[in-house]
């Protein structure tokens, strides 16, 4: 039933050419190089470590390993992290 | 929710904390769900975090930091609403700064000097007083003077001012004046008038441009003769004018002293008596006398206080003969100076002439001196 909405929210969102971030509820991931990550509609920080931070949203935790991580900024429902970065993982399809 | 009010008010204020917990990250959650803009979060060990934070949360920050158990622990403290929290606490300092700036302002809309600059005749008290007299005097506003205005008035009401520039610079106003400088008035003075001889004298040369001469080269002329008459024309015709004309005539200055070459004269020896009396009806009671043995003296009476006193001084008389050539040179000398101190710059001296002559134990000295000078002095026709 939830796959037969979903999948009606992302017919229309492509064909009305609306952005489907905002319709899927989905998180909207910009990666700048290997030392930025800005993700929006994310759901909080679940782990700040030395080497890796995770991340909540809606498709699941989201992990980064690598280091000399710093959130840079965190409100509403952005979040900038910076560090020196070797992998993004998408934990929640596991 | 008087605390939340409390950190409202500072919009521009960031702060920088260190949190200790078990869970940081439970913590920055909860931040982040009160809707608390976190930035550069950074880890520095397992249980604690440097982050920043607007200093309008501090609220939020403190409510979560004990619901989560956190310790925090304030780093840095930075903008505008910092320094105007530390101004508070120096209101006096602030409103020093302010005061004085806004003194300096105010006092600078006065007139505190004005410096006025003329040349020559024209004084600058003059110009201070007629300045004065519009109402411009130091401690006047600026807003009130018009300096074309006073510019017009200065110059319409004063017939000596030329040129004038009044002009404000900083809190000083400055005046130039140039004046003007009339044509001297030439007093014409044409009443009819003769020329009379002021002394007696030679006439040397005479030189008329008004008038007619009626005295020649050479002639003497004594004090009150008229030298140039106030007429002019053919005769039967004859008008009266104002003589005009220098007369020059040579003049003598006399002057004479006697003095004795040899004699005898008294001379104080230095010895004196004093007599002290009191005089009452007539008669003198002597409160101190003593006998008089001099045989010349002189007598010195002093009757004026109530002791009155008696000085007798001892004279001795000497025999003297002086070097007549001397007295001579000595007294002509002191004559000719005696004669030249009374006499006008304009007056030449062109010779003198000594005069001696030795009779008895006195020397007779007689000087002349002559000189050349304008004799003429003007006296009106009756």
């Amino acid at each position: 039933m939830e796959d037969k909405l979903f999948r009606t929210k992302d017919a229309i969102a492509s064909k009305l050419d609306l952005p489907r971030d905002i319709l899927l509820n989905m998180p909207k991931i910009t990666v700048t190089g290997d030392n930025e990550i800005t993700i929006e509609n994310h759901k909080g920080v679940i782990l700040f470590e030395e080497n890796e931070v995770k991340i909540n949203s809606s498709l699941g935790l989201i992990s980064i390993s690598g280091g000399e991580f710093e959130i840079l900024f965190m409100g509403g429902s952005t979040l900038t992290l910076s560090g020196k970065f070797r992998a993004i993982v998408y934990e929640g399809h596991e | 929710m008087r605390a939340m009010n409390k950190f409202k008010k500072y919009k521009k204020g960031t702060i920088t904390i260190e949190i200790q917990s078990l869970m940081p990250e439970r913590f920055i959650n909860l931040l982040w769900k009160n809707d608390v803009k976190v930035q550069n979060v950074k880890k520095t060990s397992i249980t604690t975090m440097i982050m920043d934070l607007p200093l309008k949360d501090y609220d939020v920050l403190e409510e979560c930091a004990k619901k989560t158990q956190t310790k925090i622990k304030i780093l840095k403290r930075k903008g505008l609403s910092f320094f105007w929290l530390m101004m508070k606490r120096r209101i006096a300092l602030f409103a020093g700064i302010v005061i004085f700036g806004g003194l300096l302002y105010y006092l600078s809309t006065f007139i505190w000097k004005i410096d006025i600059v003329t040349d020559q005749v024209l004084t600058p008290y003059e110009i201070r007083q007629q300045l004065a007299s519009y109402g411009i005097k130091p401690g006047i506003n600026k807003s009130n003077v018009n300096v074309y205005e006073i510019q017009d008035k200065m110059l319409k009401n004063n017939e000596n001012i030329m040129w004038i520039k009044v002009r404000i610079e900083g809190s000083e106003l400055k005046v130039n004046v140039v004046q003007r400088l009339s044509p001297p008035d030439i007093i014409t003075d044409d009443t009819p008038c003769n020329l009379l001889a002021k002394r007696d004298g030679e006439i040397v040369s005479i030189y008329t441009t008004a008038g007619t001469a009626v005295v020649r080269k050479g002639q003497i002329v004594k004090k009150g003769q008229i030298l140039v008459k106030g007429e002019q024309g053919k005769e039967g015709a004859v008008y009266q004018v104002h003589a005009k004309g220098e007369v020059k005539a040579r003049t003598y200055y006399e002057a004479e002293k006697e003095v004795e070459i040899s004699g005898v004269k008294e001379k104080k020896t230095g010895k004196s008596i004093k007599n002290i009396y009191v005089e009452v009806k007539g008669k003198k009671i002597y409160l101190k006398n003593s006998l008089n043995k001099f045989s010349k003296y002189d007598k010195i009476v002093n009757n004026k206080q109530f002791f009155k006193t008696e000085i007798y001084n001892e004279l001795k008389e000497e025999k003297f003969q002086l070097d007549s050539k001397k007295v001579i040179d000595d007294t002509s000398k002191e004559l000719y100076d005696k004669i030249t101190a009374r006499l006008d710059k304009s007056i030449k001296i062109v010779d003198k002439k000594l005069d001696t002559e030795i009779r008895d134990n006195k020397c007779f000295v007689r000087l002349i001196v002559i000189a050349e000078e304008n004799i003429a002095l003007p006296e009106k026709i009756q």
